[in-house]
């Protein structure tokens, strides 16, 4: 059976002391890729065989829209970069995917890295306020196992 | 015309009470015109032969759209449509003060603060959709003037 769009969940953690806490991005978004911005170039001989040149991927996640609200853990972090300007190690963060294979495993698979965050853009319409962000990864990209309980992931 | 995607039947809470028409009853019943009146409350569903001001919800709350986010939260928008009706004499002098009577508190209900819902709803708008109108002429000479409004309200749940 095919997984369900929030099997596979994306959470930012925030926070600079160790274990924090993680966000779970997209309670306002319907439609959200990581785009892989892959790098393969192909070739052609004058013996008419192809090649491939394959130079990795450069990830990037475009969150949008993020409407603001004091009461989420991110709200500080986000508010901070886009109405201060800040960016560099100011907008480093942590990034975790959580796929949930099977919600009766008591642990499922995830991936966790060091990310940057990069501001898009804030303000928009009537809906809210708005505060559109893409997350660049970073590097350290680990792949072990989360424990959910009460919609908290816990890293194993 | 909106179109209608479903019907919101969870307005009955698990303790067979309706949040909904309980909240809105409470509102109506906290309007200030209601000290000039000889009928001090708006009753549900309830008028007597000649008089009494009631409010009748429609039966069914519609949902007007409803989103599902990647975190598998839902939101809907949910319509529930209402009618306050006030009956008097036919022989009243004063039937337009009764017009004026429910076209103000259309006017108020728009304006004030809105109050709190369980269960993940919550008011986003209470609006009149006609003015004061007569409704209709019963038997005993009354007359039944209305008018009718909607709360449209948000929803949201884990699916």
């Amino acid at each position: 059976m095919k997984l369900k769009r929030s099997a596979l969940a994306h959470y930012i953690n925030t926070s600079s002391a160790l274990g924090g806490s993680w966000y779970l991005i997209g309670k306002d978004i319907d439609d959200m890729s990581v785009d892989m911005n892959g790098s393969f170039e192909t070739t052609k001989n004058i013996l008419d065989e192809t090649s491939v040149t394959d130079t990795g991927y450069e990830p990037s996640i475009s969150v949008t829209p993020y409407y603001a609200d004091p009461e989420d853990a991110i709200y500080p972090f986000l508010s901070d970069l886009a109405l201060n300007r800040k960016s560099g190690d100011a907008a480093k963060c942590q990034y975790m995917e959580v796929i949930v294979e099977d919600t009766s495993d008591e642990t499922h698979k995830a991936w966790k890295e060091d990310c940057i965050i990069e501001i898009n853009s804030y303000g928009g319409g009537t809906n809210g306020v708005t505060i559109e962000y893409t997350i660049h990864p970073n590097g350290n990209r680990v792949q072990g196992t989360v424990k959910i309980e009460n919609k908290v992931p816990t890293w194993q | 015309m909106t179109e209608i995607i479903g019907y919101d039947y969870d307005t009955i809470l698990a303790d067979g009470s309706d949040n909904i028409t309980q909240t809105l009853m409470t509102l109506l019943n906290q309007y200030p015109g209601m000290e000039s009146e000889t009928a001090k409350y708006i009753d549900f569903q309830l008028l007597d032969t000649v008089s009494g001001i009631a409010m009748f919800p429609s039966p069914s709350v519609a949902i007007l759209t409803e989103n599902e986010s990647i975190t598998g939260r839902v939101r809907q928008t949910c319509s529930y449509g209402f009618t306050v009706v006030y009956r008097t004499r036919t022989s009243n002098p004063n039937k337009e003060r009764v017009k004026e009577w429910l076209d103000n508190l259309g006017r108020w209900i728009e304006k004030t603060e809105y109050p709190k819902l369980n269960g993940g709803k919550e008011f986003v708008k209470i609006a009149r959709t006609t003015q004061a109108y007569l409704y209709g002429t019963t038997e005993d000479k009354a007359e039944d003037w209305a008018i009718s409004l909607q709360a449209t309200y948000s929803n949201e749940f884990d699916k």
